[in-house]
């Protein structure tokens, strides 16, 4: 992978794949059920399609296996039944967590540098690349900071610049700006959306906000409590031009309440149970 | 340069005084109290061996420097290997740490004797009990580096299609992680290669050119002359500190731009 596709290069003969539109690839999670080796079934019976270029918002309890499915998705975990088709051969994917990860003893172009070393691209192109991506996340002036010299937000730039920088056709996201201030988090929100939408990368998203995943996706996921599978899923209908006044409409409002009434829905069919449950 | 120099003053100023102050007190209480030299002699008597027995004190210096030297390299190679292949599986840690922690609670002094009837009373035994005790903590704190790596990025790195026994996962995450640690059981270390092979010299008890500050402490404390066993137990300790200080030098050197503790010091 990590080849630049021919189109769109328009001829200007610069070797830069980081801006150039990427298709993005297909999805589909057919019967998903993982359970653990301590018995607990953390996964039941997932089916989700994900078009290409297309960016789902999975939104769910916490410990509703969100995380898992991400893994599975990925290719860390296997599932226990069902299966993850690509249509084809596993697609380049990028893999974002709460947390940065970045090595400590590496400055930021460094660390955005990793992945293209480990899958051996020449070291003069690998600057290149990297210096690219630090641009696309706004921090080109800080490529020679150390993560410590770096706050939580700019890490977090570091951590997309490492991934972006491989030129991924699926991304997964586990709650990356979960550690981070709201006006931060939507700062990187308005960025990953340009980003996304510019490179036409499919996507998974998990989070907590719902907030997030209705200005983020064009679908949202709604997951079950354990044993998660998914029980609700919502357009989001804004197309991909999405501006920050967007957040204060009514339309926006509108789709943020059909989402929470799934999640309440589940929340409280779930208290009932064990309500009778008890009795 | 000056406010380098300045700094460095600023930094053992308060260590000196203390040390001086020691010293005084030392002076005042012989002075006073006047104890026979043999039981407690004063500092200016033990300034005065050190001087005139200097030769003796110089031989002493080199064997117990090279002793622990070498023991100490010896524990670092294995340690760290040692570490290097215990961290390649859960299995192996738990079916051989568990036994190298015994190594820990076994007294040098008590196997010093068996180093002697096994290697002969001489160099061998010092630079082994010397190895002995400055393996485990070597060995405990590269393991804990090691096992130390971001676990999140090895399986970004897995993903990717290199193995978590991967040379480039070793030579590119773990065993940089593992540097902190690393030096954290050197320095330990540092000091107890120097106690190690005073042990070890005085089980051998080995005189002549082979003498090491083990031997001096012996000598001096059979003949009566305390005032050299001091001498001897002063420049031990100073040999003691200065490895000490060397190690912890170069890990500041090496972990420069790793750790902030490190990077603060430095500034
Ligand atoms: N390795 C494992 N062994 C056993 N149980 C596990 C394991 N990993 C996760 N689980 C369980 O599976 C469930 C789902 O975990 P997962 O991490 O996917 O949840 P999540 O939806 O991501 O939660 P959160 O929103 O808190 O991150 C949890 O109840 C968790 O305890
Ligand atoms: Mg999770």
């Amino acid at each position: 992978m990590g080849q630049a596709n021919a189109q769109g290069s328009g001829g200007d003969g610069r070797a830069a794949p980081v801006d150039m539109p990427q298709a993005g690839v297909t999805v589909a999670i057919e019967g998903v059920s993982r359970r653990f080796r301590t018995g607990f079934l953390a996964l039941t019976e997932v089916d989700l399609t994900i078009g290409a270029g297309e960016l789902v918002a999975v939104v769910g309890p916490s410990g509703c296996g969100k995380s898992t499915l991400l893994k599975i998705i990925a290719g860390l975990l296997t599932p226990t039944d069902g299966v993850v088709d690509f249509g084809g051969d596993r697609p380049e994917t990028g893999y974002v967590f709460q947390d940065a990860h970045l090595l400590p003893w590496r400055n930021a172009i460094r660390n955005v540098e990793l992945f293209l070393e480990v899958d051996g691209v020449r070291k003069q192109e690998r600057r290149e690349r990297a210096r690219q991506a630090l641009q696309l996340v706004g921090l080109a002036d800080f490529e020679g900071s150390y993560p410590a010299e770096l706050s939580g937000g700019m890490k977090m730039r570091v951590s997309l610049a490492r991934t972006f920088a491989t030129d991924p056709q699926l991304m997964l996201f586990d709650e990356p700006f979960a550690a981070l201030d709201e006006i931060t988090r939507n700062r990187l929100n308005n960025d990953l959306i340009r980003l996304q939408r510019d490179r036409g990368v499919t996507g998974v998203f998990v989070t907590h906000s719902i907030g997030e995943a209705v200005f983020l996706a064009d679908r949202v996921a709604v997951m079950s409590p354990a044993p998660g599978r998914i029980v609700g899923i919502v357009d989001v209908p804004f197309g991909g031009d999405r501006s920050a006044a967007l957040r204060t409409s009514a339309e926006f409002a509108a789709v943020a309440r059909d989402v929470s009434e799934i999640m309440a829905a589940y929340e409280v069919a779930e208290g009932q149970e064990i309500m009778a449950a008890k009795e | 340069m000056i406010a380098r120099l300045r700094s460095i003053a600023a930094s053992v100023a308060p260590q000196l005084i203390v040390l001086v102050v020691v010293i005084f007190v030392w002076w005042a209480a012989v002075r006073v109290l006047d104890p026979k030299p043999f039981i407690f002699p004063s500092p200016g008597r033990v300034l005065d061996t050190t001087v005139n027995d200097f030769d003796r004190l110089w031989i002493g210096f080199k064997n117990t420097l090279y002793a622990s030297v070498v023991g100490f390299f010896f524990a670092t190679a294995v340690g760290v290997g040692a570490a290097l292949f215990l961290s390649l599986s859960r299995m192996l840690e738990r079916a051989f740490f568990p036994w190298a922690v015994l190594l820990q609670t076994v007294p040098a002094v008590a196997v010093a004797p068996l180093y002697v009837l096994w290697w002969g009373p001489g160099r061998q035994s010092v630079m082994l009990v010397a190895f002995t005790i400055t393996l485990f903590p070597i060995l405990a704190n590269s393991l804990a580096g090691l096992r130390s790596a971001d676990a999140a990025l090895v399986d970004l790195i897995r993903l990717r299609g290199r193995r978590r026994n991967s040379w480039f996962t070793f030579s590119k995450i773990r065993i940089p992680s593992s540097l902190p640690y690393l030096f954290t059981g050197l320095r330990i270390s540092a000091g107890l290669a120097v106690i190690g092979a005073i042990v070890g010299e005085i089980v051998v008890g080995r005189g002549g050119d082979e003498a090491g500050l083990g031997y001096w402490v012996t000598f001096g404390s059979t003949q009566l002359r305390t005032d050299f066993v001091f001498a001897a137990i002063a420049v031990s300790s100073a040999l003691g500190i200065t490895f000490f200080l060397l190690v912890s030098a170069a890990g500041n050197r090496v972990l420069r731009h790793w750790h902030e503790s490190a990077r603060t010091a430095e500034a």
